[in-house]
């Protein structure tokens, strides 16, 4: 190869970089796009091992939440301080940084002044394993055009129970599930 | 003594190119990433993508990529950035290693054989 061949070789790949540069690759806002096609993300696995880490962290002590919240690649949990009425840290865990962090992170304290009685539940109380189906049966029920479930959580109010939030470009409607996963009803 | 450290010299000298090649290679074709994510992903998030985040700053916009794993519901896994640029500079070094090889080995028997004709 001449001097000049290689000088050409050498600007058609500079000019590949600068016109290109994003070849093979797409766009965050694309990726979400992505995300909410398939469905909205929300995985009953990253609960499942977010629940455990935090047992782990515990060491074996029983885990008392106030709620846990589902987002996709990030759980939140509410869980009550060992050894007091009713000091609450929160515990993140997720499977991407740019979502807000991989693995468990370190407590937050919670703002609260209230009793939690009533509101307290363990994570074998709900039927974790079958929030894969609940999500599923959310999105049939809601029957949203181009819907996908953006998050969910799980709660004690009287009994435990899990809501599905089913969103589209127009509305967002709730489907509530008992904790065995039985559907209840969809809310506005 | 001194062809250990020709050697090593040499290895040193292809860990530079590699590192020149697969920045050519990252900035023409970023997608790249997608190729080291077979060694992250996990069975249930198969399909790879390379996200392009751009962020604005006083210094002007920044690119990054990193690469995600996602599965059939939506559910990713974020690998990152560098453990993939890492498998991707063992695969470039590695093919420039067998390339140098090759080469060496082409040269030591075209010597050979020049020695073994005979000298009219």
């Amino acid at each position: 190869m001449g001097g000049r061949s290689w000088s050409t070789a050498f600007a058609a790949i500079l000019g590949m970089a600068v016109l290109g540069g994003c070849i093979g690759s797409i766009s965050d806002e694309d990726f979400d796009r992505k995300v909410e096609e398939r469905g909205g993300g929300l995985s009953e696995d990253l609960v499942q091992e977010a629940v455990a880490a935090l047992q782990e962290e515990f060491h074996g002590q029983t885990v008392e939440f106030t709620s846990i919240g589902i987002s996709p690649a990030r759980i939140t949990m509410e869980v009550r301080v060992a050894g007091t009425a009713e000091d609450l840290d929160m515990y993140a865990y997720g499977s991407s940084g740019a979502h807000g962090g991989v693995g468990l992170s370190d407590p937050e304290p919670v703002p609260n002044q209230k009793s939690l009685e009533g509101e307290l539940f363990r994570a074998n109380q709900v039927e974790l394993d079958q929030l894969d189906e609940m999500v599923d049966e959310a999105l049939a029920e809601a029957d949203l055009a181009g819907g996908f479930a953006e998050g969910a959580s799980i709660s004690r109010t009287g009994t435990v129970g899990v809501s599905v939030n089913v969103k589209n470009e127009r509305r967002t409607v709730y489907a509530t599930f008992d904790a065995n996963g039985t559907f209840l009803e969809v809310r506005e | 003594m001194k062809r250990i450290g020709l050697l090593l010299a040499a290895l040193f000298a292809l860990a530079i190119s590699a590192i020149v090649v697969e920045s050519i290679v990252q900035a023409v074709y970023p997608g790249s990433l997608k190729w080291t994510a077979p060694m992250f992903c996990p069975e249930d998030q198969p399909d790879a993508f390379v996200v392009r985040t751009e962020t604005q700053d006083a210094e002007g916009t920044a690119i990054s990529f990193s690469l995600y794993c996602m599965g059939e519901r939506g559910d990713f896994t974020e690998v990152g950035t560098w453990r993939p640029y890492g498998i991707l500079f063992l695969y470039i070094y590695g093919a420039l290693v067998g390339l140098a090889l090759l080469l060496v080995i082409r040269i030591v028997r075209r010597r050979a054989k020049r020695r073994a004709e005979p000298v009219l």
